[in-house]
């Protein structure tokens, strides 16, 4: 104690900051590392501006959450090759250059040394967390990202750093040679980022089932995703494109955060138990290191050392219960080696079980406040008739619909025959004196109008065609908005099963119902 | 522990022994180095001397045996006795990217000197070990000879009582042997305790007043240069010119107690002699009395590296 208080700080952290510091080398990285950040932050945020330049809907929010989470991402990987490399010639580095002995000579304990290198190590890379800041602040210019998703990014970075950080050191302190404990220390961290996300896909295909969250627990990349994907949109956003295109392992964003389904509560995100195991490993290491670094009497534990050590693991123990029962009334009570509990949707007959071929021609999608309309004969008939036209010459038989033929219509609407975004209800009856007013409507076409309560209504030929030509249409509800503008979903087919669907945006034009356009959702399917 | 003593013993060992596998490096060592001496440990490449040294500053632990540091025993509380002791590795490493001021003020930093007696003191040891001149250079741009003597003053930031220095002038061009071993002269008279190794005898025979000479992990003789030279060699020689009647002279000889095989080589005459100084004095007594007319006498020393290879052996090289 008397000598702590006689050094001040200690004398290791001064000379490692001295030195390197004073290298040219460590400005040189830090410019890097923030031009880096400035020019991707820069390109993703011209990006989505270009992926949403046609939504209606504020992007600013897009781009303040999508900035965030690259700017989050490229941190972490940053991290987690930065820290390693600083701390994993720390010890070694002394033993490589024959300086260490001399430093043992004196009595500043080895765990002093210990503790000024990890500290001098992580100073710097802490730096270059803590020189983006400035910059990822722009996000809050943008919005759609709250303070506390920043602090939760920032102290995961943290404990990443630490972790590696320590875990660096001891794999310098365990080989003494700079080279292989690098390479070494790289191979698991390596391990931990792709390895992991290997695995967990290998196995959810190989078993054809979620695999078991678990495994994602070590990954600081699904530790990071799994803090932020509550407050970040997934899919259908461009951020999901962002990391299908950046890096595409078949489940996206969604399942590197270990994301499950269930329909019971909200799992613990995976980060509740990153961060304890993160904590344990570190603490482990950082002890296993202090006693590496000694020249004498390397394993004669005391039963000071060993008070200390148990008092030490009782209170992070006792921290990680007290955070794990504090906030168990949050989440559903599963544990993570449990396999999640399935969606009940998954054990169903899919809806429409033709649809082999979605295509998503434009990603932004009008998204409107929908609300079925009570059925107005007169107004519907017309809406109606406006689309099974559009359907069925415009679009099925492109202007050319065969000189005679019969509609088969089903008398129920469906609405997931459309865009599953735009508002879907329930599936109801289409009264007779409707039905009246949609065939008015459409008896100048050469075509026959059949109301049909099914599909095995239709008569069909060998092969499964419709008899005579024949199409079925399925229509949906209709869904308006103020201002005479709405959606309406509609199938057509010449099988019994198959064909094509859209959802189409009809609008109130010269005192007639027309179709405008579509959502930009089609399935097609032979 | 013998009375006669009267000098404070600074270091002591008593069976140190350390065994490196089954490889004994060093077996019961007993070596007492009075207060204020400087003490050279000598012995070939591999005897133990570095094992020794290592141990006596904290870094390796003896397998078995005691080390006493002015009376006090250091197993244990090492950290402690490391405020008391320099130590100066044989092989060792500079941190190149530092400032000559800045390595001596590391050192100072780890030993706990503050932040007054620092200052004072770098300037101080720049001065004493000649780089004064350097104290803003980088350390990488130092010679062999300066990082020497830098490594010295590192050893020495924190004042203490006993400087270990392994192979210190291993290396060193003829002159900067000659400065190193003015400074260890200039550091004894400052009243510190120095151990320092060599595997050279010569070396060492002009800067130290005891010599312990190491083999294969034993002590095989200690003491003063003269006390060594007298344990070891049973023989000596004496040499003398006699200016006429050289046969008159050998016959002489030959009746006297003591004197074995007479040679004539130069115009001198050499007498194998295993008598004592008193016999010395007889046998130039006979001499005279019989009309001998003696020009010179006097005793042939033996060469210190004859010595050393009659202890070594030769064994171990």
């Amino acid at each position: 104690m008397r000598v702590n208080l006689a050094l001040g700080i200690n004398p290791i952290i001064v000379k490692e900051l001295r030195s390197r510091m004073r290298e040219a080398r460590a400005f040189v990285t830090l410019t890097g590392v923030l031009l880096i950040l400035g020019v991707v932050s820069y390109l993703i945020y011209r990006m989505v501006l270009a992926t949403t330049s046609y939504s209606p809907t504020p992007v600013s929010p897009q781009i303040g959450q999508t900035l965030f989470l690259a700017l989050a991402f490229l941190e972490l990987l940053m991290v987690c090759f930065i820290a390693p490399a600083v701390t994993a010639g720390a010890i070694s580095g002394e033993q490589e250059k024959l300086t260490y002995e001399m430093l043992a000579a004196t009595p500043l304990r080895p765990a002093s040394i210990l503790w000024g290198k990890l500290v001098s190590a992580l100073s710097y890379v802490f730096l270059l967390i803590f020189a983006a800041i400035p910059m990822a602040s722009l996000i809050f210019i943008f919005g759609g990202v709250s303070l506390r998703d920043m602090v939760k990014a920032l102290v995961i970075l943290i404990a990443v750093a630490v972790t590696f950080g320590v875990f660096g050191l001891f794999m310098s302190a365990l080989f003494r040679r700079t080279a292989r404990a690098t390479v070494l220390t790289y191979l698991i961290v390596g391990l931990l980022l792709f390895g992991t996300i290997f695995l967990y896909t290998a196995l959810g295909v190989i078993r054809q089932a979620e695999p078991p969250r678990w495994i994602l627990v070590p990954n600081p990349v699904s530790a990071l995703v799994s803090a932020l994907s509550p407050s970040v949109a997934l899919e259908g956003s461009p951020i999901s494109s962002f990391w299908y295109w950046g890096m595409n392992f078949g489940g996206g964003v969604r399942m590197l955060g270990g994301a499950t389904i269930s329909q019971t509560g909200i799992p613990r995100p995976i980060y509740h138990y990153s961060l304890p195991l993160y904590g344990g490993l570190t603490l482990v290491l950082y002890l296993l290191s202090t006693r590496l670094v000694r020249t004498t009497r390397r394993w004669h534990i005391n039963w000071k050392d060993a008070v200390i050590v148990l008092a030490l693991f009782g209170l992070f123990g006792g921290a990680v219960a007290l955070a794990f029962t504090g906030t168990a009334g949050r989440y559903e009570d599963v544990s993570i080696f449990q396999a999640p509990t399935p969606f009940p949707g998954m054990m169903m007959e899919p809806a429409v079980a033709e649809q082999v071929v979605v295509e998503r021609v434009v990603e932004a999608v009008e998204v409107i406040e929908i609300t079925p309309t009570p059925f107005d004969p007169t107004t519907n008939g017309e809406i109606y008739a406006a689309v099974i036209r559009q359907i069925y010459i415009t679009d099925y038989f492109s202007g050319n619909p065969p000189e005679k033929a019969i509609l088969y219509i089903l008398d129920k609407t469906d609405d997931s025959i459309g865009d599953p975004e735009v508002g879907m209800s329930d599936s109801q009856f289409i009264h007779e004196s409707w039905q009246k007013a949609i065939a008015a409507a459409l008896s100048d076409l050469s075509a026959q109008v059949r109301w049909v309560e099914d599909r095995s209504e239709v008569p069909v030929e060998e092969g499964g065609r419709v008899a005579d030509g024949g199409v079925i249409l399925v229509l949906g509800n209709p869904h308006m908005q103020m201002g005479g503008r709405g959606t309406l979903s509609a199938s057509i087919s010449e099988r019994d099963v198959g064909g094509m669907g859209k959802t189409y945006i009809v609008e109130y034009i010269e005192g007639t119902w027309q179709v405008s356009g579509d959502t930009g959702f089609l399935w097609e399917s032979e | 522990m013998s009375a006669e003593k009267s000098v404070p013993v600074a270091i002591e060992t008593r069976g140190l022994t350390r065994n490196f596998g089954k490889v004994t490096a060093v077996e019961f060592l007993n070596l007492q180095i009075p207060d204020g001496a400087l003490f050279g440990l000598i012995g070939p490449n591999g005897a133990g001397k570095t094992t020794t040294l290592r141990m006596l500053a904290g870094l390796l632990e003896p397998t078995a045996g005691q080390i006493l540091i002015h009376g006090q025993l250091a197993n244990g509380s090492w950290r402690e006795m490391q405020r008391r002791i320099g130590y100066m590795p044989d092989f060792f490493g500079v941190y190149e990217d530092m400032l000559v001021w800045e390595y001596l003020d590391f050192f100072a930093r780890c030993y706990g000197v503050g932040l007054q007696r620092r200052q004072q003191m770098i300037g101080d040891l720049l001065e004493l070990v000649d780089l004064t001149e350097k104290r803003d250079s980088f350390v990488e741009t130092l010679s062999r000879g300066m990082r020497q003597r830098l490594c010295l003053a590192h050893a020495l930031v924190h004042d203490p009582e006993v400087l270990l220095l392994d192979e210190p002038a291993s290396g060193l061009d003829p002159r900067a042997r000659v400065e190193m071993r003015e400074l260890l002269r200039e550091l004894q008279k400052m009243g510190k305790t120095i151990v320092l190794s060599s595997h050279i005898l010569t070396e060492l025979a002009e800067l130290c007043d005891t010599v312990g000479i190491i083999e294969k992990g034993h002590l095989v003789a200690s003491g003063s240069l003269d006390e060594i030279r007298q344990q070891v060699v049973e023989t000596r020689t004496l040499r003398l010119r006699v200016l006429s009647d050289t046969e008159r002279a050998q016959e002489v000889l030959k009746g006297q107690r003591g004197a074995g095989g007479i040679y004539e080589a130069n115009g001198y005459l050499e007498v194998e002699f295993f008598g004592d100084e008193a016999a010395a004095a007889d046998l130039l007594d006979a001499l005279v009395s019989n009309d001998v007319r003696v020009a010179s006498f006097g005793e042939v020393l033996s060469d210190l590296e004859e010595i050393f290879l009659k202890l070594t052996k030769g064994e171990v090289a």
